[in-house]
């Protein structure tokens, strides 16, 4: 199984290549919510 | 890399490509879109890559699995070509020191940037992208 923490690290990649000057606090923050789709 | 473990996973467990896309919960011309090297999401990647029992990175099969250059090298050179990288590879660093993520998932990681990447540059110049 791919583990929780790299598919959280892997959202943060692509916010972060999507979306120009987001602070990590804030990429962390909105990547909770997409988190939760691979995990429902 | 991944048409080959899709054609052996399908081979020894003697099922088609329309199963094995309604058991990874995608249909099956996207199955067949991701053989023929398009690009998949996050969700499919990390679904094909449980199916297949492997790490991320040998499904996207990039340049982070080159013996030849070290992780940190590939690390540096990647937030050079896009500076909005530092801050996540910054905390992808703080995990790791934490002990929260070993080389491996970073390879993982690295991999997937790299193809995000690879994938932009595509999308931005279609002409001399894979067709």
């Amino acid at each position: 199984m791919v583990k929780e923490e790299i598919i959280r690290l892997m959202v943060i990649i692509d916010l972060a290549l999507k979306a120009d000057g987001l602070t990590i606090e804030a990429v962390t923050e909105i990547d909770l919510k997409l988190i939760g789709e691979y995990f429902a | 890399m991944l048409p080959k473990l899709l054609e052996k996973r399908l081979h020894d467990r003697n099922i088609s490509v329309r199963t094995a896309a309604e058991e990874l919960n995608v249909s099956h011309t996207t199955l067949h879109r991701i053989i023929n090297g398009e690009t998949m999401d996050l969700k499919t990647l990390v679904s094909l890559s449980n199916w297949l029992g492997v790490r991320p990175s040998t499904i996207l099969d990039s340049d982070a699995n080159d013996e030849n250059t070290s992780i940190s090298s590939t690390i540096t050179a990647l937030i050079e070509q896009d500076p909005r990288l530092a801050s996540a590879f910054t905390e992808i660093g703080k995990e790791l020191k934490n002990g929260n993520i070993d080389l491996r998932d970073v390879e993982d990681i690295v991999s997937y940037t790299i193809y995000r990447i690879n994938d932009g540059k595509r999308r931005n110049n279609p002409i001399n992208g894979d067709n």
